[in-house]
């Protein structure tokens, strides 16, 4: 969509963007619509969809270091792969999630089957799963979800917040369809 | 399911027609293999040998043929095939999970790490030394509204109990365990039970009640 052929005021639509960029590179964590929606009062939710979608765009063709994404539910500034180099020499451990082959089978199953239990996991993988769910457990990947009805009322796990963003993943929707692998 | 996944892939065959019984002697083959290497042989492998081996001896009974039965026989392989296919399809999932997982690595983004909130949260309560945790201990008490009370610290002990019992039979050969406690503190009511219980054991005294629900006599044993 152009700028011409925009419901908003061109004054207003960037003001509305700065104002999203002002709360944006001040949030620790990704910023959902409503949470927009709720620091913009006086701008219709239907105007501040546009305006974070224009803003999307314009870091997307910029040529700066970074763009805006939406990831977990909400939006968040990312910097571009290529400058992945200087970041790390700032900031070398930040990105300290390496899994075992065992983990990501796992993180597998529970994501694409949630909610899941222990036995539908050991299931498919054949082997006991207790010590890699704790320790995805731990890394805060997955958490329990509830019980399932039915005898023993097992612990049913799902995926969190944190795997969407570990992920690059806006919602579970992003996850690529399970027909895709044969 | 790994090793059974693996074998198949080593010799190319068709996942839906497995040579079940090349698979299982070459399965067996490993276990035995592990097992000579002092490895640890986890039940699952047992669990799948076990498979293995009654599809075996499924394939081998002849399938009675009847001329009016349009069903077909299963393949006592279908539901290990099936299981296989699906551990297939996730071990791929897995991978492009982790290839995205590599992908993000290249991107930095404002949130925190689980690790560094970690150990921010450490840091902060080392600034909270002994002195500073007694004040908002003491402001948590004044606050409540509670007055505070000291608790007496009451030194009781089996022995203790033990002698002043043995003292007690030393003066009259036997004495009635209810008047032994009167006045008793619920401390030394539990330490002179299991005096008493530790006297009976060691053969030093005897515990009688003479009538049905009536008083409980000590005496000595001997």
């Amino acid at each position: 969509m152009s700028v011409e052929q925009s419901v908003m005021d061109k004054d207003i639509l960037e003001r509305t963007m700065a104002a999203l960029e002002a709360v944006l590179v001040v949030a620790p964590e990704p910023v959902t619509l409503k949470e927009f929606s709720a620091a913009l009062d006086f701008v219709a939710r239907r105007e501040i969809e546009e305006a974070v979608e224009r803003l999307k765009d314009r870091y997307e063709k910029g040529r700066g270091g970074f763009v805006l994404r939406e990831i977990a539910g909400g939006y968040q500034f990312a910097t571009k792969p290529e400058y992945a180099g200087y970041v790390r020499r700032l900031f070398e451990d930040r990105k300290n999630r390496r899994l075992s082959r065992a983990a990501f089978e796992t993180l597998a199953v529970v994501a694409y089957k949630q909610p899941t239990t222990r036995g539908e996991i050991e299931a498919i993988r054949g082997v006991n799963v207790s010590g890699t769910l704790q320790n995805l457990l731990e890394k805060d990947l997955v958490r329990v979800s509830g019980r399932k009805d039915g005898p023993g009322r097992p612990l049913m796990y799902g995926t969190t917040d944190a795997f969407l963003k570990v992920f690059g993943l806006a919602s579970l929707d992003d996850l690529p369809r399970e027909e895709e692998f044969s | 399911m790994d090793l059974l996944f693996y074998l198949i892939k080593k010799n190319e065959v068709d996942i839906y027609d497995i040579p079940i019984s090349e698979v299982t002697e070459q399965y067996l083959a490993y276990l035995d293999l592990l097992k000579g290497m002092n490895v640890l042989i986890a039940s699952e492998f047992l669990v799948m040998a076990a498979t293995l081996m009654f599809i075996k001896s499924r394939m081998l009974l002849p399938i009675l043929e009847e001329e009016d039965q349009d069903e077909v026989v299963e393949d006592p392989r279908a539901p290990l095939v099936q299981q296989l296919l699906e551990y297939q399809q996730f071990k791929e999932i897995a991978l492009s999970l982790e290839a995205r997982a590599t992908a993000e690595e290249n991107i930095f983004s404002r949130w925190i790490p689980l690790e560094l909130l970690d150990q921010e949260s450490y840091e902060e309560h080392e600034e909270y030394d002994l002195f500073l945790l007694f004040k908002y201990f003491s402001k948590l008490i004044s606050e409540s509204g509670e007055d505070p009370f000291e608790v007496a610290r009451i030194q009781v002990n089996v022995e203790d109990m033990r002698e002043e019992l043995l003292q007690m039979l030393k003066h009259c050969s036997r004495f009635y365990f209810h008047e032994f406690v009167i006045k008793r503190t619920f401390q030394e009511l539990i330490a002179i039970f299991l005096a008493l219980l530790e006297l009976i054991k060691r053969r030093r005294v005897r515990v009688i009640q003479p009538t049905t629900f009536g008083p409980i006599e000590v005496m000595n044993r001997t």
